[in-house]
């Protein structure tokens, strides 16, 4: 390892970390970091130059890229059928927490379709657009923000719903789903029930519940399929399937040039998804909590088998951090590894190239981590060179 | 000197007016505040932005939305924690009393089992220096709760521990005053007949009744004896706020009318509104509105309730709307030194040489404040 080389000149936007354990993209060293024009510039040992900062052996690792939240959607609406009044305020809130857990590149998802029309998604559609899309208002946000259109594809409203915002440019991801009952997150119906268990459906109730579900999902699914898929390759937008069950969804979705599976709920389907060369991604509460909350397939066993690839925080942010520690330290993986399914890994599938990894001329987004009796606790987190926690 | 920093350019919002100038933290503490600029190398130019006093957050439950992330899905307590305390800081408040409730409800049996394991971490975040706010608990009493009293002795003797609550959930009382919807309600949950129903109402309250007087006296004796403040939930009734205040209660949180609020006043007790209902324009369960509480200055306190960053933007959205009387430093004040002096603090929450410097750099951006840094005792926390 080289020495750092030091810079020609100490402009105002060098920084240079030093005493850093650095995670590299296959190896870790003990050294020092400098970023200039917001890139990372040279990786090398450490420094003593007085302007440097001082990691005192903490971790310095990648800021994290995340591919799919409702995280925001949480903070537009705080409590049940409370739409909160700011649309900005509430992304500033979501943003955030967001930097908070290390997270430099987001993706928002979107929920397109609504299912009921009670839930008000239209109303969070538009704010998050509103949000997410000021251009003044990006500049003051700390982590990159872009957006994941999850396509509910057995919902008659999602059509009209995705048509006005599928050409929006911080749109970057989209998501084909089927939450109907009786397959995929839940081929098993009791475990769909007793998850709204506080709907406190009669058996009757229940069961025409499900069977407009159905008649829905025959009536649309299908020509929603074909109509989403040929408006991402127009405008160019990465797609990925959701909740893969059977080795045929996999097949379904390899014939559609998809390369990204989220989710999937068994073992048959994640295998063949890996072999087809789809990328896996799971939940990391799934890591973190040792099983599904849906009762699916464990993304530890998944780990085991080599066959995921990266992992979303789903529902908590600081789950990313916590699970990849957890499959570091109790898994066996190596450190490098279990970083690159929340940082290179995610960036790759959504062909964001310029960051996810600490290699000069790359984006310098950083996180400093430090582990705290073995929690891993976020201590500063830069994006583009500029310290944002 | 290595110590020292030095804030300038900077709006600063003092307890009665905003200055343009020059704010100097020594040793953790505000040393010196003056107008005009300074020549100190290293100073910290806020281009014109604000600096305010750190804010004092009296209570928010948003700790437990952070343990149970989804309904029944229950994540480690020390993750939670930190989670919860990026939201509090972003909201610019380096202070806040985590309103942890003591005791169930008849919906939420799994508070019983909640309590201590949060405030274990926070004590053990707060030791190892992982937290960005400083985060004092604030027990929410359930006075229906039988439990109440053992969990109240098994808790509030901790350091931590700094306000007392008492809180009463009745159906047909206080926030939720109308017996039919609940009734309606638990017959469509249930899918009992009206009579049963009704029936299993009146032993229920019957028996919240018999509870609620005997735990009250206990929560309120606990609190007395240590001397820490007691706030009363919820008050409805003129006769609510007499019974508060005749225990000893001090603040009024959450007054669900105006002649409570105005009963309040009129006893001198402070009075703590919810940011949330003033945003939204009303209150979520059909009670009074915190702008007809402002209309006639009955406030005192903004607390944040269940949105951390709700007290930052009803600060500014009060500034902004001049027909309700409340310029910035007015709202700032419902925001900081009245919490802060309401919660036993007297170190801080102004801008005033001596005291903690626990500041905040807003920015507006499109009207919108935007918490860009926050120092707690003169350290950069976020």
């Amino acid at each position: 390892m080289a020495r750092l080389k030091a810079p020609d000149s100490i402009s105002m936007d060098e920084l240079i970390i030093t005493n850093a354990r650095i995670v590299l993209a296959d190896s870790m060293i003990e050294g020092a970091l400098s970023v200039r024009g917001g890139l990372i510039a040279d990786i090398g040992t450490a420094t003593t130059l007085p302007s440097a900062v001082d990691f005192e052996g903490d971790f310095l690792l990648p800021g994290f890229v995340e591919l799919h939240t409702d995280n925001l959607e949480k903070h537009l609406q705080p409590r049940p059928g409370v739409m909160w009044p700011s649309s900005h305020a509430a992304v500033l809130a979501h943003d955030v927490q967001i930097a908070g857990a290390g997270i430099t590149t987001v993706f928002d998802a979107v929920s397109v379709g609504e299912y009921s029309a009670a839930s008000a998604r239209r109303q969070v559609i538009a704010a998050t657009m509103e949000a997410v899309g000021n251009p003044r208002f990006r500049e003051v946000l700390r982590a990159d923000h872009f957006l994941h259109l999850r396509c509910e594809l057995a919902d008659r409203a999602m059509l009209e719903m995705f048509e006005p915002i599928a050409d929006n440019p911080f749109v970057r991801l989209i998501s084909l789903m089927d939450h109907t009952p009786g397959q995929r997150q839940w081929m098993d119906l009791s475990k769909w029930r007793q998850f709204n268990r506080d709907k406190k459906w009669t058996d009757q109730e229940f069961e025409e519940l499900i069977n407009r579900r159905r008649e829905t999902q025959a009536q649309y699914a299908q020509s929603y399929r074909e109509y989403v898929i040929a408006a991402a390759r127009r405008h160019g937008i990465v797609l990925a399937t959701h909740d893969d069950t059977t080795r045929e969804h996999v097949e379904e979705a390899v014939e559609a040039g998809i390369a990204i599976s989220e989710f999937p709920t068994t073992i048959a389907a994640a295998d063949h998804a890996h072999e087809r060369g789809m990328r896996v991604i799971m939940g990391a509460p799934n890591v973190v909590r040792g099983g599904s909350h849906s009762g699916n397939v464990s993304a530890i066993d998944l780990a085991r088998r080599s066959v995921l690839d990266a992992l979303s925080f789903d529902y908590v942010p600081s789950s990313l951090l916590q699970a990849v520690f957890q499959l570091h330290r109790n898994e066996g993986i190596a450190l490098p590894n279990a970083v690159a399914m929340v940082s290179s890994a995610p960036a790759a599938m959504v062909g964001l190239n310029d960051r996810g990894v600490l290699q000069a001329g790359k984006r310098a987004d950083l996180v400093r981590v430090r582990l705290v009796d073995d929690l891993p606790v976020v201590m500063g987190v830069w994006r583009e060179g500029q310290r944002v926690i | 000197m290595s110590d020292e920093i030095v804030l300038t350019g900077a709006r600063i919002v003092l307890d009665d007016a905003v200055i343009a100038g020059t704010v100097q933290i020594r040793d953790g503490l505000i040393a010196s505040v003056d107008t005009g600029g300074t020549r100190a190398p290293g100073a910290i130019d806020f281009e014109g932005d604000l600096l305010l006093p750190g804010l004092v957050d009296v209570h928010t439950d948003h700790l437990e939305k952070h343990v149970f992330p989804r309904p029944h899905v229950r994540w480690d307590m020390t993750g939670a924690v930190l989670s919860h305390d990026a939201q509090i800081i972003g909201g610019g408040i380096t202070t806040v009393f985590d309103s942890l409730c003591v005791g169930a409800t008849i919906k939420n049996p799994e508070r019983r089992e909640i309590l201590a394991p949060m405030i274990d971490a926070l004590e053990m975040a707060g030791a190892m220096g992982m937290l960005r706010a400083e985060h004092f608990v604030h027990l929410r009493c359930e006075v229906t709760d039988e439990e109440t009293p053992a969990l109240t002795a098994a808790n509030i003797e901790r350091e931590i521990v700094r306000i007392v609550s008492v809180m009463e959930h009745i159906p047909g009382r206080r926030q939720s005053r109308n017996l039919d919807h609940y009734i309606d309600r638990r017959i469509a949950e249930s899918g009992k007949a009206r009579e049963v129903v009704e029936r299993e109402t009146r032993e229920l309250l019957d028996r919240l009744d018999s509870n609620a007087a005997e735990v009250r006296a206990n929560v309120v004796a606990s609190a007395r004896e240590r001397d820490l403040p007691l706030f009363s939930h919820d008050d409805y009734s003129v006769e609510d706020i007499h019974m508060a205040h005749a225990e000893g209660v001090r603040v009024a949180e959450f007054p669900v009318s105006l002649e409570a609020a105005r009963e309040a006043r009129a006893k001198s007790m402070l009075t703590v509104a919810g940011a949330p209902n003033f945003l939204r324009g009303g209150s979520q369960s059909g009670n009074v509105a915190v702008a007809d509480l402002l209309a006639e200055e009955l406030v005192d306190i903004l607390a944040s309730d269940y949105v951390p960053r709700s007290i930052l933007d009803c600060v500014f959205k009060l500034s902004r709307e001049a027909e309700l009387g409340f310029d910035l430093p007015a709202a700032v004040r419902m925001a900081a030194s009245v919490p802060a002096r309401a919660s036993g603090l007297d170190d801080r929450g102004e801008i005033l040489p001596g005291l903690r410097a626990d500041l905040i750099r807003v920015q507006l951006v499109e009207k919108v404040p935007v918490v860009r840094c926050a120092w707690r005792g003169g350290k950069r926390v976020y």
